[in-house]
């Protein structure tokens, strides 16, 4: 199957989930961002990251996909994309490989996700071993400026 | 094609430069009919727009105008006279062409239309017939004002979504009309005009780098078109620069190689002119907004039925550029007002002896590093009452709270969301949505509004900082981050003495405040608002006061430590803190890190502090809380053995005495002294308090003695300690229910202080017999 840009996916790692954003919509990847906490933001963001001379709003996933099972650690890896002119990084635990998924193992989000993850999972799709969840980063940062 | 669309491009832009001009243009020409440069320039506008139009087959535009052109060359060549008829037609025309190219922008092809009707009026006039005076620009005025919809004022598109092409560095601003203040139907003809709408044409002027007046239709240097997007993003590199070369400048002067510091001196004067220059590409004189506002004055100024005229004061005073959007909808609904509701009928006035012609002036200067713009108008000002009237009436404050206000307050009330005094809400204002967006747009941008009113004319002031790209801040810790001030919300930087000597903080319902010379200035303790473990500890020495002022008041932010004042290049936060008020944006250190850029007012409401300060009628200068002119009566300050912190008028104070315990005598059931030639009764004071500590035996050792002369009489009152002569102020709290002995107590450094009756206790004295309560028998004698 050719490989092409819709079915591609940067791949990590939230816990023991395995999520995965299209890989044109990841700019950056960097180890250990130095976050500035922002006192009195909304639990969504965890700080503000200076990447070049660029403000990037940094956003804790684990609040957003409701996890509350487990922490970050130090080796937090930030994964950059852009939406509307505007830089935010995803603070994942690790990453993993970027991985060609074929249509036909697409599947909607199972029912048993937390009510804040099912509005941010497009769906899932099968792999051999796993399953891959497919994260909106537009749907993301729209339900973080809605709240 | 796309040549093809980028030569429709560049007529379409060179269009909308022509139609900013004639606007300007034909009010200028009314007031002074006989100036043929004018006439002249309109004349070349139209043609130019004939010949374009031909070149893309637009009919409409050729025919209309070419009659226009024709009618222009009559009064160029002084065959016919300018009257008021003839300018409505030619604006109409103008307005008819302007109407069909925004179309053309849209849709890239002549829009269908039948202006047979306009063509024909022309030429009327045109054969030296007569038309009937209509209504400026007849039907434009109308769907103009329908469209323009108060109550969604259009926020200026943020950032430049096309590139727009410039002005010899000055960027183009989407120029004000009133179609732009349009309904969301009219949402893809903004866009599209902005690409069309552009500063005064090159071929008229060419305005000095500095800004000019109203360009001069002579030839000077062509400007050039320069990218909207390439400044910012050289105003970007710029300020960057900026903060590198403040670190570098940290590392010169600890280096001892001259070498290099010369290096860096250098590089340091030419950041600053790279600076400085880059801030003159922003900076836009204020007459870029103002340039419709004539035609707008005197459009509503007829359809109202009123004469108006405009003043233009200071037209060049510059601003940046992003800030000049901000304002142009505030002043655009300010001059609406000024017309509709200020300036009175030519009859009004007549009758009122003032000029039959309204005037506003419009002015603009720096001041402080802030820009002062001015509208006044010489209207019949603001009807306070009705206006008090209104607010109660929607609502939106009790009529009790009306009672206390004073004028100046009352005023502000227009500023309130939802207000409007008009009766029948008319197309052009009323729709009471105007203030309170007028003021929330200018505080936005870190400005102010201020009104004041009277039966002469109204006055609104707007104070805008001049410029938000790079600012000066303070910096301050708080736990171990690191927050900016701006440099413009500070007032004053203390260290608070919180020993025992010093005054420390004292406290106002609550909230604590303490004494900046004669200013109380209420203050908040920035761990605490931000919810951080500070190291504010709760003995330390001393306070760090940060006092800063926003919101209309003056307050203090307890911090850490004051670190340092830094420029910084503020950068916005991201859309995702929007909602949080305390910050109005962020800023990257010389270390790499972020820091946050407080919103002062934010702080100064998220924390509460205005709300309370106002219910309960916080008094910022002393002698104003004191309640009364004379600032107190002086007392004296003892305690008594059963109560501490007792005062006395001083009134009553005619010595102070100690006496040893065997020269009290006992006389029936009093107890006396020998006082020179008389006899002085004793009267131990802690026996008419009810005080809170249990009454000691007051005559193991000596007494001290207040004596006071009543009647000729002296009478001793006994106390336990005597401490120092006060001030206390007029306004006693009364005990409820009311204490015996005591007239009320008030607050002196943060303590309570009861204040005796005197009256009272001297007519007890009078009755009294000995209490059972003290063991008087024991008195030596």
């Amino acid at each position: 199957m050719a490989v092409t840009e819709s079915n591609t996916y940067s791949t990590f790692y939230i816990d023991k989930f395995y999520f995965g954003i299209l890989t044109t919509e990841v700019t950056e990847l960097t180890k250990g961002s130095e976050v500035t906490p922002v006192p009195l933001a909304p639990p969504a963001i965890y700080g503000l990251i200076n990447l070049r001379g660029q403000i990037a709003t940094a956003i804790n996933m684990r609040q957003c996909l409701g996890i509350t099972t487990s922490q970050y650690s130090e080796g937090t890896i930030t994964l950059f994309f852009s939406r509307n002119a505007s830089l935010f990084g995803l603070l994942v635990d690790s990453i993993s490989d970027i991985v060609e998924v074929d249509e036909v193992n697409f599947e909607q989000p199972p029912t048993n996700l937390s009510e804040a993850a099912k509005k941010l999972i497009h769906g899932v799709y099968k792999l051999p071993d796993k399953l891959l969840f497919v994260l909106d980063p537009a749907r993301l940062i729209d339900g973080i400026e809605v709240s | 094609m796309s040549n093809n669309d980028q030569i429709l491009d560049e007529f379409l832009l060179e269009a909308g430069e022509i139609f900013d001009q004639l606007d300007a243009n034909f009010v200028q020409l009314e007031k002074a009919p006989d100036d043929k440069k004018l006439v002249g320039n309109i004349f070349r506008a139209m043609h130019t727009l004939k010949g374009g139009s031909g070149f893309f087959a637009f009919t409409r535009i050729e025919k209309v105008a070419h009659a226009g052109e024709s009618l222009l060359n009559q009064i160029r060549d002084g065959s016919r006279k300018l009257d008021s008829v003839t300018i409505d037609v030619l604006l109409e025309t103008s307005d008819r062409l302007r109407a069909i190219i925004r179309d053309v922008e849209t849709n890239r092809v002549e829009p269908e239309g039948d202006d047979s009707q306009l063509i024909a009026d022309l030429n009327t006039l045109i054969a030296g017939g007569q038309l009937e005076r209509r209504l400026a620009a007849g039907m434009s005025l109308e769907t103009r004002a329908e469209e323009d919809q108060p109550d969604a004022p259009s926020e200026p598109e943020p950032g430049i979504v096309d590139p727009q092409p410039v002005l010899q560095a000055q960027a183009i601003i989407p120029s004000f009309d009133d179609e732009d203040l349009v309904t969301e139907d009219d949402h893809d003809n903004m866009s599209a005009s902005s690409l069309g709408d552009a500063v005064p044409a090159p071929s008229f002027s060419a305005p000095s780098a500095t800004g000019s007046e109203a360009p001069k239709a002579s030839e000077l240097i062509q400007p050039v078109k320069v990218n909207v997007e390439l400044l910012d993003r050289l105003m970007n590199m710029v300020s960057e620069l900026v903060l590198a070369r403040n670190r570098l400048l940290s590392f010169a002067t600890h280096s001892g190689d001259p070498g290099f510091n010369s290096t860096v001196r250098t590089i340091d004067m030419v950041t600053l002119g790279l600076q400085s220059s880059m801030m003159e590409t922003r900076m836009q004189p204020v007459s870029h907004v103002w340039s419709k506002f004539p035609r707008l004055v005197r459009d509503v100024a007829q359809s109202c039925g009123k004469k108006v005229e405009l003043v233009q004061k200071g037209a060049e005073t510059e601003l940046d550029r992003t800030l000049l959007e901000s304002i142009r909808d505030p002043l655009i609904h300010i001059i609406r007002n000024s017309v509709d509701h200020g300036i009175e009928t030519p009859e009004v006035r007549r009758a009122k002896g003032k000029p039959e012609t309204g005037t506003i002036t419009l002015s603009s200067m720096h001041e402080n590093g802030m820009v002062v713009i001015t509208i006044a108008d010489d209207g019949a000002g603001i009807d306070i009452s009705k206006v008090a009237q209104s607010a109660v009436k929607k609502g939106l404050v009790s009529a009790q709270r009306i009672e206390t206000m004073a004028d100046r307050e009352l005023v502000d009330l227009i500023f309130l969301p939802g207000f409007s005094t008009s009766e029948t809400v008319t197309n052009l204002s009323g729709r009471g949505v105007g203030m309170d967006v007028v003021r929330t747009n200018v505080q936005k941008i870190g400005g102010t509004v201020d009104i004041s009113t009277s039966d002469k004319g109204t006055k609104l002031q707007i104070q805008i900082p001049l410029t938000l790209a790079i600012m000066p801040a303070v910096f301050v810790r708080c736990g171990d981050q690191r927050f900016a001030i701006p440099q413009n919300n500070l007032f004053e930087m203390v260290r608070h003495d919180l020993t025992d000597n010093g005054p420390g903080l004292e406290d106002f319902y609550g909230v604590p405040v303490f004494r900046l010379r004669n200013k109380l200035i209420p203050v908040l303790f920035l761990n605490k608002e931000l919810k951080i473990k500070g190291d504010i500890a709760e003995n330390k020495d001393s306070l760090s006061i940060v006092v800063v002022q926003a919101a209309g008041i003056c307050f203090g932010m307890i911090v850490d430590e004051v670190l340092f004042i830094q420029e910084v290049v503020v950068k916005s936060a991201g859309p995702l803190l929007k909602g949080t008020t305390i910050y109005s944006g962020a800023t990257i250190l010389g270390d790499g890190f972020v820091a946050m850029i407080f919103d002062i007012a934010g702080i100064a409401i998220r924390s509460g502090l205005i709300s309370k300060l106002l219910e309960n009628d916080f008094k910022e200068d002393l002698e104003e809380a004191k309640g009364d002119s004379e600032g107190g009566q002086p007392a004296l300050l003892f305690d008594l053995a059963n109560q501490n912190r007792v005062a006395l008028p001083l009134d009553y104070v005619d010595r102070l005495e100690i006496f040893q315990p065997n020269r009290i005598e006992r006389r029936g059931p009093h107890y006396v002294i020998v006082y020179g030639d008389k006899i002085m009764r004793l009267i131990w004071l802690s026996e008419y308090i009810k005080g809170d500590m249990a009454p000691e035996d007051p005559r193991n050792g000596n007494i001290s003695v207040i004596v006071h002369y009543h009647s000729d009489q002296p009478l001793g009152f006994v106390v336990k300690q005597i401490h120092d002569i006060v001030q206390i102020p007029h306004n006693i709290v009364g005990s409820n229910p009311p204490q015996p002995g005591v007239l009320g107590s008030t607050i002196l450094k943060g303590n309570v202080v009861s204040i005796l009756n005197i009256e009272d206790i001297i007519r007890w004295g009078d009755l009294a017999i000995a209490r059972p309560a003290m063991a008087l028998d024991t008195a030596r004698v």
